[in-house]
């Protein structure tokens, strides 16, 4: 049986005939700046609209006063769509509920009809 | 880690901050060959391992900023390297149809030659292609380490900032990694 150091060193002579025959194409270099050039590209046309916008704003008075309007409308707009997304339920439900809860409240109810 | 290239790297780094272009042609010449050699053992691809070099490269200049002279390169390099390769192996375990594509060229990479052959170098290929399977078996913390420790020859403290991990939890997945390839490989030990 082989004792500890020994598998070790097995182990290691093992792992060293793992070699990989990597090679560096003559172009690599020029990849990598190419990589590096649409990089910059991409993220100098991500801001390219902000540019846009600053620029169409700052031409024309119109637009910029355009801009309050537009977002008190869209301000409206999303408070009465949160509004209706989050209001009680109808009366309606209401009071079927509390006759589930109260049936003397629907007997006096029915009641002062009659 | 070797003091000098720390240091050549360290003024690469610092040059290529003040917008120096040429600092990371310097960077490239030093440590393109184990990067890639680094990625192919990672990925098995010696394309896929080019292709992912050539971002890490990319990545070392678009976050230059972010280095720390005085720091150690050799990690951070890794680091990048690492997080690269941890993707691109994700993407491709949820694209088996490119696996298929992946295999035919791994396969293509060492073609078997169909003349006689010494004994020793078919061992030896035999060997090695063993040890590649029973690394590429191994959970991903615990081959990273490995393979980082094996060959790229990094300390247990460089691995750990490397893999954002301590220098003791390195020591544990060394010690399960070699574990694991001790029965791995138990017919060739």
């Amino acid at each position: 049986m082989k004792n500890k150091s020994s598998e070790d060193s097995d182990l290691n002579r093992a792992l060293g005939a793992w070699s990989i025959d990597a090679e560096i194409p003559p172009g690599f270099r020029a990849g990598v700046w190419r990589r590096i050039r649409l990089q910059e590209e991409r993220r100098a046309g991500r801001w390219l609209w902000l540019g846009w916008a600053i620029e169409r704003l700052s031409s024309d008075v119109r637009y910029a006063a355009a801009i309050p309007a537009l977002a008190i409308v869209f301000g409206f707009l999303l408070g009465f769509w949160n509004q209706k997304a989050t209001a009680h339920p109808d009366a309606h439900f209401q009071v079927a509920y509390m006759d589930s809860l109260d049936p003397y409240m629907l007997a006096e109810r029915h009641g002062g009809k009659r | 880690m070797n003091p000098e290239s720390g240091t050549l790297d360290d003024d690469a780094m610092r040059r290529l901050q003040a917008d120096d272009q040429e600092a990371l042609n310097a960077l490239m010449d030093r440590w393109q060959m184990p990067l890639v050699r680094f990625l192919a053992r990672v990925v098995h691809d010696g394309e896929e391992a080019l292709d992912l070099a050539q971002e890490t490269f990319a990545r070392i200049y678009e976050h230059r900023s972010r280095y720390r002279p005085g720091s150690n390169f050799k990690p951070w390099l890794f680091a990048i390297a690492t997080n690269l390769a941890r993707n691109h192996n994700r993407w491709k375990a949820r694209h088996p149809a490119d696996r298929f594509h992946h295999e035919e060229r791994q396969g293509s990479v060492e073609p078997v030659a169909s003349g006689p052959r010494p004994d020793s170098e078919l061992q030896r290929k035999e060997l090695s292609a063993a040890v590649r399977d029973a690394v590429g078996q191994l959970p991903d913390d615990l081959r990273l380490a490995l393979i980082l420790a094996e060959y790229e020859g990094m300390s247990h403290e460089e691995i750990g900032k490397t893999l954002r991990c301590t220098a003791k939890a390195v020591e544990m997945r060394l010690y399960r990694a070699r574990a694991s390839l001790r029965k791995a490989l138990a017919r060739f030990l």
